[in-house]
């Protein structure tokens, strides 16, 4: 026992001579996530090759050049493009117009195989391609496709049998700059869906950029001027039935006044008059919320909505945009990912109309780790009732020398955070390697339920990789409702329809818009998990044209269909203008 | 601020433990009330082990390995610079002075994570120097673990005056991660040492608006709303905080004074700025030309770049950078002949030509300048300040019809520019 004293004694003061000889660096916490989480069941296994999705980016030659375009990266979309009930995909590439890099179009057989059926299709084409945008906008019935590219962008009709037309110059849409984001929305309530398309940079290629030890790599954008968003409107049909195309109204709409470097877009009424609006995010610029003035014009709002800057009140690189009723106050807030070197930032809505960054108050600013993110979605992966949130990750500037593989240097891993139900995310990137585990330079990241089971699946898309279909297997902790709004006189799905499953108490809110995440075209069909809640009063949906009405919902765990038109009309919501709200 | 702090010698380690005792012989007999025979060895054991301790205590902080870095294709200048203070540590590795220069060399050419490293290794050294922990703080707060920087910047306070920028930047980290109440304390002892600190204002109106304690808010950022560090942020926050108080009119004033505002200057930082001495290279170069020019030193900036092309005679960029800088004295010949020998080396860029266009149409040589400003457009065709600029050129001349379809050019790229949209009008108007 005699040496135990000295022994102790030793211990003690080695232990706190350890601790003073720490510095200010703390153990670099190498993992994302918190630990503990990695015992949790993931949500999320990859059945990419499962389901026979075989697609590789091709973001261009690596020749040296940095060509600005290749790490901004490609979108895809979920969407039924033939009507059969199951979502296809559509994936596009980044090769140029050159390359015989072409877009893939997959269709869903009854089994849950993708096949390629891009051959004669006429989407299988090479180009810049950034983002889509899915819509039908001659109301026939089909989806049909904008493509956006550097340097312009193309609008694809869907003529039934898998195969679609470009619609080319007549379409109205001359955009000869470079396009990112697009979506479809009907701002004028017309019945006939316009098109947004956000544009970046006025890029000059042949600018080389070094950083300050004097290696070449991607320009910042800090580089180049901002440009404008584009607004075109639909002309609908003449007389004789005919599909008129759209035309620019960008100048007339007032998106012309304030140019800005766009990657993010979300098409959604952000004020609460029933109308849409336009929140475009902005790389390493103030975000710009286009509020739609309901006579054709909109008016630049961001700033005092509270939705421009970060809460110290400086713009920020923005980029993917995700939205959603994080709290449960009856409120969808907006989530915008961000550089390595920026926080995230989520806007919570409150009152109505108006926006305050809580990033730090809903534990995403704590993160352990943090990345440069690009997509994101926020959906209820694991039926809890609460929206959790995913993003994928991917470096702009290389963290170090060249490498080999060359997107090795931007790699980086995605991050999945669970929302406890009050609106606090904790990181359980840990818990789902699927997703999270290997360091990718992703970019597009679409939400759908692929497989049918009523659960979101995600598809991601990388730069220079392969794209992954990641499925849904979290234990279901209660139910769910996958909802479908559509417009049957315009036989489409009812883009801009805010839908509502009301429970009691509860209340669950969700808006039917494709064009979400970054560059990417999502389900349009919105998804509830529904916690323990396993009856439902209602289903009250606010179509674009601002009337109400209300379904029943026999039963949950299904899929149900909803049309205009057909259920019970109820006095609208008290728009937030009405309510003396701003 | 570096300042190296002497650390006493450990003594030597058999003097410290004493002189030993003469053991008992072995016909000595036990004593009653002596120490039992066991308890000696114990003792000097102890003491051994106080006396190791006291060495282990006393001893030099431990240094990292000095990182090594791939400077594979860095200018030679970067490269020759990191070689020669790499090769200064590894000369004397227990010198903070080589270890921070070091630090700040990598850290100025972005080669952060070593220049973390031996930041680290420059704190332990010298650990009574705030700057170093501050430095690395910085890296970290750009990095993928921002929270790691917390206890550098703990660090780096402690070691300054209560209004320091660590502080500052510490209470902004708090905010930043919602820790509101943190941030608050911080940037109140801030305030308490300076009652006039901008910075810290900024700060407590920021954490004001996140409580929407809008009146404390209100208060701090109308304080600040026309320091030139902080005018811009506390507008954008003024404007939200009269939205949210339903004061539209307020909320517009601000907005549209918010509309005309340059960016903020960024807080004055000398330890950033000490850092960013240590760039070399042509980026170096060209850096410190572009901070003479916003200074409105332009002839001294030309000298520079006179340096710049003389080093790296085949840098375009270092030539087109000193033919828009002697465009600034207005020596637009000298302009033209430095960026024919910037396109000379990169006719594919189109910035150049559109300089080499924009000084010869200072010459009035309108032909000539058409043709460089057209090359601009075909290399990229949506630059519409090239279109609008061959639109200027072709009206000078006389040719109203190739200036009205460049003016269209200009604004099928940009249909928010005013000045096109006016000129075009204007020729129709003729017409």
């Amino acid at each position: 026992m005699a040496p135990a004293l000295p022994c102790g004694l030793l211990c003690g003061l080695l232990g706190l001579a350890c601790c003073l000889g720490v510095g200010c660096r703390q153990a670099s916490e190498k993992a994302s996530g918190d630990p503990t989480a990695a015992q949790q069941p993931p949500w999320f296994t990859d059945v990419t090759a499962e389901v026979g999705l075989d697609f590789t980016h091709d973001p261009g030659p690596l020749d040296g050049k940095y060509f600005l375009p290749q790490i901004i990266g490609s979108g895809a979309a979920l969407f039924d493009f033939d009507n059969d009930g199951r979502l296809d995909i559509y994936l596009l590439q980044n090769g140029g117009p050159r390359s015989g890099s072409k877009n893939k179009l997959f269709r869903q057989r009854p089994d849950g195989h993708f096949e390629d059926v891009s051959a004669g299709s006429g989407l299988d084409f090479a180009g810049h391609c950034m983002g889509v945008a899915v819509g039908d906008v001659n109301n026939d019935g089909l989806p049909d496709l904008y493509v956006s590219e550097y340097g312009g962008g193309r609008l694809f009709l869907n003529r039934g049998r898998g195969r679609f037309e470009e619609a080319g110059k007549e379409s109205g849409i001359d955009n000869p700059m470079w396009g990112t984001a697009v979506s479809f929305l009907d701002y004028d309530r017309d019945g006939w869906l316009d098109l947004v398309v956000v544009n970046y940079l006025d890029l000059n290629p042949a600018l080389p950029c070094n950083n300050a030890a004097g290696l070449r790599d991607y320009c910042s954008p800090n580089n180049f001027k901002g440009t404008v968003t584009r607004l075109y409107r639909n002309r609908g049909r003449d007389a004789m039935g005919k599909w008129l195309g759209f035309e620019d109204r960008t100048e007339v709409a007032g998106l012309g006044r304030t140019p800005g470097p766009g990657l993010g877009l979300l098409c959604a009424d952000f004020t609460g008059d029933g109308w849409p609006d336009i929140f475009v995010a902005n790389d390493a610029w103030a975000n710009h919320l286009w509020v739609n003035q309901r006579d054709g014009t909109f008016k630049e709002e961001a700033i005092v909505r509270g939705l421009a800057f970060n809460v110290r009140g400086e713009p920020q690189g923005n980029m993917g945009v995700a939205f959603g009723d994080v709290d449960g106050d009856g409120l969808p807030d907006v989530f915008v990912t961000h550089l390595t070197s920026e926080q995230h930032a989520l806007w919570r809505q409150g009152p109505r109309g108006l926006f305050q960054d809580r990033t730090g108050a809903a534990g995403l600013a704590s993160a352990r780790w943090r990345g440069t993110g690009f997509g994101t979605v926020l959906a209820d992966f694991d039926h809890d009732g609460a929206l959790d949130l995913a993003l994928v990750n991917g470096r702009v500037a290389r963290a170090g020398p060249t490498t080999e593989p060359f997107w090795d240097a931007y790699a980086e891993r995605n991050q999945v955070f669970a929302n406890d139900g009050a609106g606090r995310f904790r990181d359980v990137s840990l818990a789902n390697p699927a997703l999270c585990a290997k360091p990718n330079v992703a970019r597009g990241l679409a939400v759908g339920d692929l497989d049918g089971d009523g659960a979101p699946d995600l598809l991601v898309t990388q730069i220079g990789g392969p794209a992954r279909v990641l499925r849904n297997v979290a234990p279901r902790r209660g139910h769910w409702l996958l909802v479908r709004a559509l417009d049957p006189a315009r036989k489409r799905d009812a883009l801009g329809a805010e839908v509502r499953v009301l429970a009691g108490k509860r209340r669950w809110e969700r808006l039917v818009q494709t064009g979400h995440s970054y560059l990417c075209s999502n389900d349009p069909r919105v998804h509830f998990g529904l916690g323990a809640v396993d009856r439902v009063e209602a289903i009250e949906v606010l179509w674009p044209d601002g009337r109400t009405e209300r379904f029943p919902c026999p039963a949950v765990d299904r899929v149900v269909e909803v049309r205009q038109g057909q259920g019970t009309p109820v006095k609208a919501p008290l728009t937030a203008k009405e309510a003396g709200q701003p | 601020m570096s300042r190296r702090k002497k650390r006493a010698r450990p003594a030597p380690a058999g003097q410290a433990a004493g002189q030993p005792a003469s053991p008992p012989g072995p016909e000595a007999a036990p004593v009653a009330g002596a120490p039992p025979r066991w308890r000696l060895p114990v003792l000097l054991g102890v003491l051994l082990l106080l006396a190791g301790l006291w060495v282990y205590l006393n001893r030099g902080p431990s240094v990292p390995e000095v990182p090594g870095v791939d400077l594979r294709d860095a200018d030679p200048e970067v490269a020759a610079a990191v070689t020669r203070a790499r090769d200064a540590v590894l000369r004397a590795p227990r010198s903070a002075a080589d270890w921070g220069r070091l630090a700040m060399i990598l850290h100025a050419h972005r080669y952060l994570r070593e220049a973390a490293t031996c930041y680290t290794a420059t704190a332990a050294l010298d650990d009574q120097n705030p700057f170093w922990p501050y430095m690395q703080a910085l890296i970290l707060l750009n990095g993928q673990e921002p929270a790691a920087a917390v206890p550098c910047l703990e660090q780096a306070a402690r070691l300054t005056p209560p209004n320091s920028l660590p502080r500052l930047r510490l209470a902004g980290l708090f905010l930043e991660q919602g820790r509101l109440d943190e941030a608050d304390a911080e940037f109140r002892k801030v305030l308490a040492a300076g009652p006039d600190d901008a910075h810290a204002r900024l700060g407590l109106g920021q954490v004001a608006a996140a409580r929407r304690q809008d009146d404390e808010a209100l208060d701090h950022l109308r304080a600040v709303a026309d320091n030139p560090f902080a005018r811009k942020r506390a507008c954008a926050l003024l404007a939200a905080v009269y939205e949210r108080r339903g004061d539209r009119a307020a909320a517009d004033g601000v907005r549209r004074r918010l509309a005309g505002l340059p960016d903020d200057e960024p807080w004055p930082d000398d330890g950033a700025e000490h850092v960013a001495q240590f760039q070399v290279g042509l980026a170096g170069r060209l850096e410190r030309a572009r901070a003479l020019q916003l200074q409105s030193q332009f002839t001294e900036a030309v000298r520079l770049l006179r340096e710049a092309v003389e080093h790296y005679p085949a840098a375009d960029a270092a030539w087109s950078r000193l033919g828009t800088g002697l465009g600034l004295l207005k020596d637009f010949p000298g302009a033209e002949r430095a960026l024919l020998k910037s396109i000379e080396l990169a006719p594919g860029r189109a910035d150049h030509w559109f300089y080499l266009g924009a000084a010869r149409k200072e010459q009035r040589n309108y032909r000539a300048a058409t043709e460089a400003f057209r090359k601009a457009a075909e290399l990229r065709p949506t630059d519409a300040a090239a279109h609008y600029q061959v639109g200027e050129c072709l009206e000078a001349q006389g040719d109203r019809v190739g200036a009205i379809a460049a003016f269209r050019a200009a604004l099928r790229c940009r249909p928010d520019m005013a000045e096109a949209r006016d000129r075009l009008a204007r020729l129709k108007d003729k017409s």
